[in-house]
């Protein structure tokens, strides 16, 4: 057993256990509340300077080998090897028009157009991954989606996913978020992020 | 030192967290890639080869936030075996490609397209950070880590377009990364 703290110590009035407990102890804690902190700041709590345009929001710097050291870290573990913005840039949605988080009981519509890119795709993520279903479809792009008469298009994104141009929600509960890619955006697009026209999501009703 | 006897510990924690914290936020995207590269290299991948991941399905899908219409070549680049040369035939069918380059903490360090290639053939010289001299001629690019990470993206106009996906694939087969000749 080794010596125990002091009386005088810092840990004055804390019940006498050996010191290299104490120490151990102490460092645990400092750890514990560094990798917390690191977690809720990289992590998708705390967005890293985000460029909000209606329920869509895309990071400042994705895929930017100058991005600080917290975007690096957010992107790296939950966008691993992105593109920079020049070839894509990457807006998600993780509520609805209303501000309502993203869930599978409820029934949605993609409501959109032409997009300012060479090509598009939407896709549906729960806790960051595809969402399996029998028909493998995962998103809807510019090459394969079905428009009206007017160019307009419309994405069913339900649990089954069985409507026009569907994307399942699937049954189980998560974190699901929209990942709209726009590949090649024209010129104009990089510094109108918050201001370009973007798809509405809109809630239809929930079961 | 300090007046309150708890004053010390409190300061020996906030301490510690903020070197973890530091710490953790540096090493993450390391920890990531590493994470990443040990996923293909349990699956038989081995460093300057190149590999082509056809259709995923989400069930064996292990990168986040994954393109779900892209079919990719993925290579670990150890530039310590020399420069590299990665070239091939570029995929007519698909919508857009791309050959990026990736250094060990995720920063992007080389990015072309299809745009940026035109109608030059596609292809890129990889140099490592102890490969002082540059390529004589064509596009390169060094590498600021010993260990990079190479992916070719070729996205489809449909992932359910079967012939279409099939000549994709048939010519990402035709890529090649081979040690530049000195």
């Amino acid at each position: 057993v080794g010596e125990t703290g002091r009386a005088d110590g810092p840990m004055a009035g804390t019940r006498k256990f050996p010191k290299p407990v104490v120490i151990a102890g102490l460092l645990f804690c400092g750890m514990l509340l560094g990798l917390g902190i690191a977690w809720v700041l990289a992590g998708p709590l705390i967005p890293n300077r985000t460029i909000q345009n209606g329920p869509w929001e895309t990071s400042e710097r994705v895929g930017d080998a100058q991005a600080g050291a917290y975007t690096r870290a957010t992107v790296a573990i939950y966008g691993t090897w992105a593109l920079p913005p020049s070839e894509v840039i990457y807006f998600t949605a993780t509520r609805d028009d209303t501000g309502a988080a993203i869930n599978p009981a409820c029934r949605y519509e993609v409501r959109g157009g032409d997009l300012p890119a060479d090509w598009w795709s939407i896709s549906v993520y729960r806790n960051f991954f595809w969402v399996d279903n029998p028909g493998d479809r995962y998103s809807r792009s510019s090459s394969s989606i079905q428009r009206g008469p007017d160019g307009q298009w419309v994405i069913a994104l339900d649990a089954d996913g069985n409507g026009q141009n569907g994307l399942p929600l699937g049954n189980a509960d998560g974190y699901f978020q929209l990942s709209l890619r726009l590949y090649q955006p024209e010129d104009h697009v990089l510094a109108n992020r918050a201001t370009i026209k973007l798809p509405a999501i809109t809630k239809l009703g929930c079961r | 030192m300090f007046n309150r006897p708890w004053a010390g510990a409190v300061a020996l924690i906030l301490l510690i967290a903020a070197l973890t914290h530091g710490a953790a936020i540096q090493l993450a995207p390391h920890a990531m890639t590493e994470y990443l590269l040990e996923g293909y290299r349990a699956n038989g991948l081995k460093p300057n080869q190149l590999r082509v991941s056809g259709l995923k399905k989400a069930a064996t899908m292990r990168i986040p936030m994954a393109n779900a219409d892209t079919v990719t070549i993925f290579a670990e680049i150890d530039t310590d075996q020399g420069p590299l040369r990665l070239e091939g035939p570029p995929p007519g069918d698909a919508v857009y490609w791309s050959i990026s380059l990736f250094a060990h903490n995720t920063d992007v360090f080389f990015v072309g397209s299809d745009r940026f290639y035109g109608d030059r053939p596609p292809g890129v010289t990889i140099v490592g950070p102890r490969q002082t001299a540059d390529p004589a001629e064509g596009v390169w690019a060094r590498s600021p880590s010993r260990t990079a990470v190479l992916i070719f993206r070729a996205t489809m106009p449909d992932r359910n377009d079967q012939a279409s996906v099939a000549a994709i694939e048939a010519a990402l087969r035709q890529w090649t990364l081979v040690p530049v000749k000195s």
